[in-house]
């Protein structure tokens, strides 16, 4: 699988994982893990860094 | 009276672009796509302003309002579908398609069939997402000048079609970056108050927003909207592939003059889509808990807030920073709605009188200047439809309302587009079959659904129970549009697939 697929795919995994966490295991997303930040709350941060990491390293990528 | 002025200055400042803007509209390609001459960055501005609409502003912080750590399923989705949009997207749409996405899919298939069923998948998108920015406008309108609402509606859609008649592409571009900027500054302010009102301690913040939270255990615990799997997945599904397919964001790739402008453009538009995001679920949404909520200033003679939840966060900024921050977020909210339904109203226009009139019915043998007649024309009509449309959803959710447009934008646009980029076994068969499946189950789920059936037509229960149809609509159109292909063994099918090869595969 080429890397732009696999940037997308993972990204969308992890989008898919939070979406269906809050029905399927939302006992998981509420639990903390660092002071009052909760798994759901990292995700959702991880979810709004992890494309702008992935996409700065692909757009470095595609001008050299 | 301060909130009127900022109103009426960005009205004024709108349209005084539009006029500069018409000045340098003279050809299709200035209408359509800017002259493709829009560089990097601005375009990165202008697709943020494109995807924070007025569901990002008025709609979000009403979600996480009511229903707490449930809105990260709204607020994720745009990064999901920008990831598939930067990753997959950019490069072919920016080497093969002129001035919407459909040149790329007729570059790939039979052009006839596929122009006629991407313009009606477009149109039907569009005109819903429409409705719903039309919504939050004449709520906003409502609340702020206690003028009537189907008034309110009326001159919001007199804008759009002045923006876009007169300044085409130009005009839309610039009102969305003045927009975008503006929409940047105010939340990042906006959010600076809110949390200087708590001493800018976070936990003094979610304690306050905590005690009065009534959606859950606590404000950051999930399950506030009460949805089952099958429905968070499917309304995941719809918000992720909706953006992706979506007509007006896509058409902005057009503008710029390279692949690498488009691809620095998604960047851009990435980063600043995840500032707001972050801010309005961290941070706003939970401040208008906090401040808002049971607060009697804010409240109307129901006991409901005024004008509806989806205006908590112009109230909060009446809360942290008086009348003149209100009037400013008012009007920044105003800006928001009026430059995304500028956008939206192109593409609807490109849809109708590029794809259908001019490459279908008249066959490509068209001169310009009554292309761009046609164009006009064509955005007064809908116009006109949009607002009636606006009036009969009065009241409605707005950040709902979009996720069942972006259904149809699921449904139909985005499996069209992926399959014609990555897949050589895709053929016009499949394509027409799959993308009818999608639209025709997209639009009557919706209709029968509680959403519509229910809420506007006033049945006492729905057809069908799911209020997130996209689960079924989506895949049925991928399934459909898989098997047909598979399954084609006409001339036609042969040259589509051959077809892939000097097209798609070329740009890889």
């Amino acid at each position: 699988m080429s890397k732009p697929w696999m940037y997308a795919i993972g990204v969308f995994v992890l989008f898919i994982l939070l979406v269906a966490g809050v029905p399927l295991f939302p006992e998981v997303l509420d639990a903390l893990v660092i002071g009052d930040l909760s798994v759901g709350m990292l995700a959702f941060l991880l979810l709004h860094v992890l494309p702008l990491i992935l996409a700065v390293v692909y757009l470095r990528a595609r001008s050299e | 009276m301060i909130a009127i002025g900022f109103f009426l200055l960005v009205i004024l400042i709108t349209v005084v672009i539009t006029v500069m803007a018409s000045r340098r509209t003279h050809t299709a390609d200035d209408f359509y796509i800017a002259g493709g001459k829009v560089g990097g960055f601005a375009n990165g501005l202008a697709i943020a302003g494109d995807f924070m609409s007025a569901a990002t502003l008025l709609g979000i912080s009403a979600i996480v309002f009511n229903a707490g750590f449930d809105a990260a399923i709204y607020l994720g989705a745009p990064l999901a579908a920008f990831s598939i949009m930067i990753f997959l997207m950019t490069d072919k749409l920016q080497h093969l398609g002129r001035y919407t996405f459909t040149d790329i899919v007729a570059a790939r298939l039979k052009e006839r069939p596929i122009r006629v069923l991407v313009a009606v998948t477009t149109l039907a998108f569009s005109i819903m997402y429409l409705m719903v920015q039309v919504v939050g406008a004449g709520a906003l309108i409502q609340v702020l000048f206690g003028i009537e609402y189907r008034w309110a509606v009326l001159l919001v859609t007199a804008l759009m079609v002045l923006y876009v008649a007169v300044g085409g592409m130009i005009a839309t571009t610039w009102v969305q970056i003045t927009k975008a900027v503006m929409l940047l500054i105010g939340v990042a302010v906006l959010a600076i108050l809110s949390l200087a009102a708590f001493n800018f301690e976070f936990a003094s913040l979610y304690a306050a927003a905590n005690q009065k939270f009534t959606g859950g255990a606590h404000v950051m615990a999930p399950g506030g909207l009460n949805l089952s799997t099958l429905s968070a997945v499917s309304l995941g599904l719809s918000l992720c592939f909706g953006l992706a397919g979506s007509p007006h964001l896509l058409m902005r790739f057009f503008t710029v003059p390279s692949a690498q402008a488009a691809r620095q453009s998604a960047g851009v538009a990435l980063g600043a889509v995840a500032f707001v995001n972050m801010l309005l679920f961290f941070v706003i949404g939970i401040a208008a808990i906090a401040i808002v909520k049971d607060n009697p200033g804010y409240l109307d003679a129901s006991g409901g807030i005024t004008g509806g939840t989806n205006m908590v966060s112009v109230h909060l900024a009446h809360a942290v920073g008086g009348d003149v921050f209100f009037g400013i977020m008012a009007a920044i909210a105003f800006a928001t709605i009026l430059a995304v339904v500028a956008g939206l109203t192109l593409a609807s226009v490109s849809a109708l009188t590029h794809d259908l009139y001019a490459k279908v019915l008249k066959e490509g043998d068209i001169e310009e200047a009554a292309q761009l007649r046609v164009s006009r024309l064509a955005t007064l009509a809908i116009g006109g439809l949009v607002s009636v449309l606006g009036v009969l959803f009065e009241g409605q959710n707005i950040a709902y309302l979009v996720s069942l447009a972006l259904t149809i934008g699921a449904s139909t646009n985005f499996p069209l587009l992926l399959l014609s980029m990555y897949w050589p076994g895709f053929t016009t068969r499949g394509a027409v079959w799959g993308g009818s499946v999608g639209l025709v189950l997209s639009v009557v789920l919706i209709l029968l659904g509680p959403g519509v059936w229910v809420n506007v037509l006033g049945f006492a229960a729905p057809v069908v129970d799911e209020a997130y149809p996209a689960i079924y609509s989506v895949l049925l159109a991928f399934i459909t549009m898989w098997g047909v292909s598979m399954l084609d063994g006409s001339a036609q099918g042969k040259i589509d697939r051959q077809r892939f090869a000097t097209t798609m595969a070329a740009h890889g």
